[in-house]
């Protein structure tokens, strides 16, 4: 019987009605006002509520800080643990930016 | 001048457990504050669910209902960093410090993604499964990204799932957990929690078509500037999947620092409560991840009894025990079939960098006695993140356990510390 689920599951395939009933969750964006700020230089507008982590990978710099022995780092847990995605915001360090909502006029940059 | 906020029940953090333990505190009779470094109520698991910016999956929006209309109040983007005394948190709240009093206090500081190091996981691009979910819910475009989703357990297809949703394609999902393990788990599903079950199918169904391989596991991350490729094993052939990013994690890990710094007892890696939910320290109530991974279900049956239980409403509290024990009981299965395979310990090279923060390499730590040994000898552990990244892993990789708590929990800012409250 094991062998059998297993060979299920990995057809990837199931019955029909049951995606009906559950389904996960399709995202259905809302209309959110775009706020602006500049990254490395650049005029970046993202939707609101954007974190700034967000904004800036998203604005194409995935390298956010230099480690200790130089190399690129990035961030990584996504909710203010791990203090890699610290960068350098209207002058002041922030360490967790992944925490962080851009808010209008922002001056980011990053040190990758 | 020092803000004061006081209340009979104090909940530290407002994921499912801490929603939960709120209004069943409140239910009971008690007046409750719920904190939360996060600007809204949810946790990791129901982020960005309160403000609509993310559609809420069942049943966040029962809860978030029952939180609205609750007598709870709230202080969020409150992180606690110490305690002033007996029954004194020290929070900040950006500049500012806060004092928060309490009669009884409940945990429910949840867990985070456990990491693992290989080769290559310092890359940018190379971050947790669960994270990359945040990520994108918080704002990240991901449509068109190639992602291979790594590592073990049920968070990896359902952070595929969404992603995909949003556009992403999987470029491979890999669970270390043999197909075995995987279906008998799926025949326990079938039989003892069927909607359960009927969950795991729609999820399947959602990846349907990914790349889905079970029993392997990664070997490096491969990229100069940021990741290029996965190279993974079944332990004889090695295959290598071009992708963008590679999003790892091997389980959860409680959050046991505040429960450390308050003398809570801890014991294999949760923290000890009792059949109310009380700990070690008494008014001290725990619920959710914390007292043991066990999925949103069983931290809200948990979260109701450490709300009745911390104002001493028994009888409410222990409704909810055969629930708790039905939920429990399936965690326990879950971490038996997800149980991480030894050759996991042995993924890094002598160059590895174990401890992010400080750049620590695996070849310099395997000569260390203690975790104490090797950040007097490394500094493994000492960084920004205080071994929230490395301790689970080299407690994995050496079996060394640090549970410290020492205070200021996270970095604060000076400016906050300047003016604390009288000690």
């Amino acid at each position: 019987m094991v062998d059998r689920v297993a060979a299920r599951l990995q057809s990837a395939e199931s019955q029909g009605p049951i995606d009906k009933e559950i389904s996960v969750p399709e995202p259905t964006p809302k209309p959110r006002d775009e706020i602006s700020l500049t990254i490395n230089g650049r005029l970046v507008r993202v939707a609101e509520s954007t974190t700034v982590a967000a904004a800036v990978i998203g604005a194409g710099f995935p390298s956010f800080r230099r480690s200790v022995r130089h190399e690129r780092r990035g961030p990584v847990c996504g909710m203010g643990v791990c203090f890699e995605c610290r960068l350098t915001i209207d002058g002041i360090v922030v360490p967790t930016t992944c925490q962080l909502a851009c808010r209008e006029g922002m001056v980011v940059t990053t040190d990758g | 001048m020092v803000d004061l906020i006081e209340a009979r029940v104090v909940v530290i953090g407002s994921g499912p457990a801490g929603i939960a333990a709120a209004c069943a505190a409140a239910e009971s009779g008690g007046r409750v504050l719920l904190v939360d470094g996060q600007s809204e109520p949810g946790g990791a698991i129901w982020r960005g669910a309160w403000t609509g910016r993310v559609p809420a999956a069942d049943p966040a929006p029962v809860w978030f209902d029952r939180l609205r209309r609750a007598p709870v109040e709230t202080a969020f983007d409150t992180t606690i960093v110490g305690r002033v005394g007996p029954h004194r948190l020290l929070a900040a709240r950006e500049h500012r410090s806060i004092e928060i009093r309490y009669d009884r206090l409940i945990l429910a500081t949840g867990a985070r993604e456990l990491l693992l190091p290989f080769p290559g996981w310092t890359l940018p691009g190379v971050v947790g499964a669960g994270a990359l979910q945040l990520l994108v819910k918080n704002g990240l475009p991901i449509a068109g990204a190639r992602v291979a989703v790594v590592g073990s357990g049920p968070l990896l297809p359902a952070v595929a799932a969404s992603l995909r949703a949003r556009g992403a394609s999987i470029a491979v999902l890999i669970e270390q957990a043999s197909w075995r393990a995987l279906a008998r788990f799926a025949g326990h599903l079938m039989v003892g929690h069927f909607s359960k079950f009927r969950q795991a199918l729609a999820l399947k169904r959602a990846i349907r078509g990914t790349a889905y391989r079970a029993g392997c596991w990664p070997r490096a991350a491969v990229g100069e500037d940021r990741v290029r490729s996965i190279v993974f094993t079944d332990g004889v052939h090695l295959r290598e999947e071009p992708c963008d990013w590679v999003a790892c994690g091997f389980g959860l890990v409680p959050n046991l620092e505040l429960a450390a710094m308050l003398g809570c007892g801890i014991r294999d890696g949760r923290l000890t409560v009792d059949d109310h939910q009380e700990s070690t320290q008494e008014g001290v109530f725990g619920a959710g991840e914390l007292c043991g991974v066990g999925g949103v279900d069983l931290a809200l049956a948990l979260g109701r009894i450490a709300g009745h239980a911390s104002v001493g409403d028994r009888v409410r509290a222990e409704r909810w025990m055969s629930l708790r024990d039905k939920h429990r009981r399936l965690a326990t299965r879950l971490e038996h079939t997800f149980r991480l395979r030894s050759e996991l310990e042995r993924l890094c090279e002598p160059e590895t960098i174990v401890c992010r923060c400080e750049d620590v390499p695996f070849g310099s730590l395997r000569g260390a006695a203690s975790a104490r040994d090797a950040k007097l000898a490394t500094r493994c552990g000492m960084g920004p993140c205080q071994g929230r990244i490395c301790g689970p892993a080299t407690e994995r990789l050496f079996g060394w356990t640090d549970r410290s708590g020492r205070p200021p929990l996270v970095p604060i800012r000076l400016d906050a510390l300047a003016d604390p409250p009288d000690s």
